[in-house]
């Protein structure tokens, strides 16, 4: 029976050490590819210029030819992504306006989830703030003296939110970790996998380090840097040593023929 | 397309038991190595590997648990036990043939009875997903409480999982046993929680999921009604007696005379007091209150047919497998 409890995303909480079985059970659906693609980069901290490109990674994984469209042109047809999609399963709100969704990589999987009927959509979400309940969603964080608040995405098939104890906070790399701990045991069921960053800071810096080193011992561990779209993903998208030394990390530019050429070639879009 | 007469199973069931008796495989295998065997300590959740083994390529999205027991029962049924299901989970034409085998997995508490001689006795309901596996292309998993120490035969090196001798079948694909750490056991009832909440994901995901309870116990009892609460469709077998037909007898008329009666008695001569059966009674009574009621099927005792049809109607040998 469809109704508005039956469409809507199911959210678990991990506790501690805690797993949530129905969460991961999402990894049974019925998805022709069994490829886990973690999404993560820039959020609030991204630039203007930087968050446009999301419109290029929206249209790679899509599938879409925007271009097209817009001039009313008959659409090409496209790879698009088929697999499992992990990212950080939030939006960001202003809050002098709850109506202004602030663009971040958080955005796309949602995003993508219109043209990608065969995909799956999980959020990992770290309870770095106090939750409060809203009329415009479930806040999982807000600073006092920040003008944003960040809620649990609506759009999504299932999240699940990271928490030591029901008082205490999680920090933003909790979120990274439990993707890694998710996608190593989808590894041992020979699953391919592909850590995307687009833009990013500190921690997500810490995420493709964690991803590179991995990727030394084991080709599952593949990172896709979006060069072009600012801040940490282009640092090491030009770093030659780091690539030299990380062969399981490659390096795009920010247009969709050069993202979709990568990610076809990585086998994300099918 | 398996195409086989009714004669033709039976002895392919007697033929893949003798030799899967010695060889140790059911008709596909998962891992070459043999039955996967996970151990899962109460706080843990179970691994992906054992999760996903539903979802392989090429088999049903369907997973059906058979619970219960056949204590009482006559010794003629006990020996058509595995005849019974294996019929029953087929699709046939009109003249008896088999169009579609089951494809899907069956699921259940995986423990065997064995011989003086070590060997496999299949007489029990756990026993069925290791028969249904040698004849037809689907999967057999079980889940596990671990009630006792431990155990590998002196003579087969079998794993002994009870405190009776009881092995794990080693014929299925995958066993899960559950125990509470590595010192500690847990009753007979332990890995409920863990293969309902199994049942309800597998669902949520989209698979077709039931229970199909036969006799048994309390443990029984709390399957079904464990069942009921996360919506999971109930396949009851009437006349197979105890606990599967006290649930009808209480779901059928409101009498819950028979639930739990092998508890009270047990209370009764030794004269103890009876309030923790009622207690029982009166959570069932409740249950029954705000279940969904179309999630009960009841299906005669040893009519295959019956049982077919029953697990048609619930979506299962649809015919389909996943991508």
């Amino acid at each position: 029976m469809q109704n508005f409890v039956n469409d809507s995303p199911s959210l678990f909480i991990q506790t501690g050490a805690d797993k949530s079985q129905l969460f991961g059970m999402n990894f049974a659906r019925n998805i022709k590819t069994h490829f886990v693609m973690r999404l993560t980069g820039g959020c609030r901290l991204m630039e203007e210029s930087d968050a446009v490109g999301l419109a290029n990674l929206q249209e790679a994984l899509s599938g879409r030819n925007v271009s097209e469209e817009a001039q009313g042109e008959e659409v090409s047809q496209h790879s698009k992504f088929a697999g499992f999609c992990l990212f950080g399963g939030t939006r960001i709100l202003r809050k002098d306006n709850p109506n202004v969704i602030v663009p971040g990589i958080t955005e796309v999987p949602p995003a993508i989830s219109r043209d990608c009927h065969d995909a799956v959509m999980l959020g990992v979400i770290a309870k770095a703030g106090h939750m409060r309940y809203t009329p415009h969603g479930l806040v999982v964080h807000s600073e006092n003296n920040s003008e944003y608040a960040t809620i649990v995405h609506p759009t999504q098939t299932s999240t699940v939110l990271l928490q030591p104890s029901a008082d205490s906070l999680a920090s933003w790399d909790d979120e990274a970790k439990e993707c890694i701990n998710i996608c190593d045991a989808l590894r041992q069921l020979q699953w391919q996998g592909l850590l995307t960053v687009y833009n990013g800071g500190a921690v997500t810096e810490r995420e493709i380090q964690r991803w590179a080193k991995l990727g030394q011992r084991d080709p599952f561990w593949r990172v896709l840097l979006i060069n072009g779209s600012g801040r940490k993903a282009d640092e090491y998208a030009n770093d030659e040593e780091f690539l030299e030394d990380h062969p399981t990390v490659h390096v795009c530019n920010n247009t969709v023929d050069s993202m979709r050429s990568k990610l076809a070639e990585l086998g994300a879009i099918v | 397309m398996h195409k086989h007469t009714s004669k033709s199973i039976l002895n392919l069931i007697k033929e893949n038991t003798m030799t899967n008796s010695k060889t140790k495989t059911p008709k596909i295998t998962v891992d070459p190595r043999g039955c996967l065997f996970i151990v899962l300590s109460t706080g843990e959740t179970v691994p992906l590997n054992f999760t996903n083994l539903v979802a392989l390529p090429g088999f049903a999205r369907e997973v059906v648990r058979i619970a219960g027991g056949c204590k009482g029962l006559s010794a003629e049924f006990q020996a058509n036990l595995l005849t019974y299901f294996v019929e029953a989970f087929k699709v046939v034409d009109e003249q008896g043939n088999t169009m579609r085998p089951f494809t899907g997995t069956a699921f259940s508490g995986g423990t065997a009875n064995v011989d003086e001689d070590g060997r496999i006795k299949d007489d029990m309901v756990t026993n069925v997903p290791s028969a249904l596996a040698a004849v037809y292309p689907c999967l057999a998993m079980s889940s596990t409480p671990r009630t006792a120490d431990m155990a590998l035969s002196h003579e087969s090196g079998g794993l002994i999982i009870d405190a009776y001798g009881g092995r794990i079948d080693y014929r299925q694909q995958a066993a899960l046993v559950v125990q509470q750490n590595a010192s500690d056991v847990l009753d007979w009832d332990g890995d409920l929680e863990v293969y309902l909440t199994l049942l309800e994901g597998w669902q949520m995901v989209g698979f077709k999921t039931a229970i199909i309870a036969m006799n048994g116990g309390k443990v029984t009892r709390d399957e079904i009604y464990g069942a009921l609460k996360k919506c999971i469709p109930v396949i009851v077998v009437r006349d197979s007696g105890r606990e599967a037909d006290a649930f009808i007898q209480a779901f059928e008329n409101g009498d819950f005379t028979a639930t739990a009666a092998e508890e009270r008695a047990k209370l009764a001569s030794k004269s103890k007091n009876e309030a923790p059966v009622n207690a029982i009674v009166n959570e069932c009574k409740l249950a029954l209150e705000s279940v969904d009621r179309s999630l009960v099927t009841i299906v005669p005792l040893g009519d295959s047919k019956a049982l077919r049809e029953a697990l048609l109607a619930r979506g299962f040998m649809s015919g389909t497998s996943g991508t």
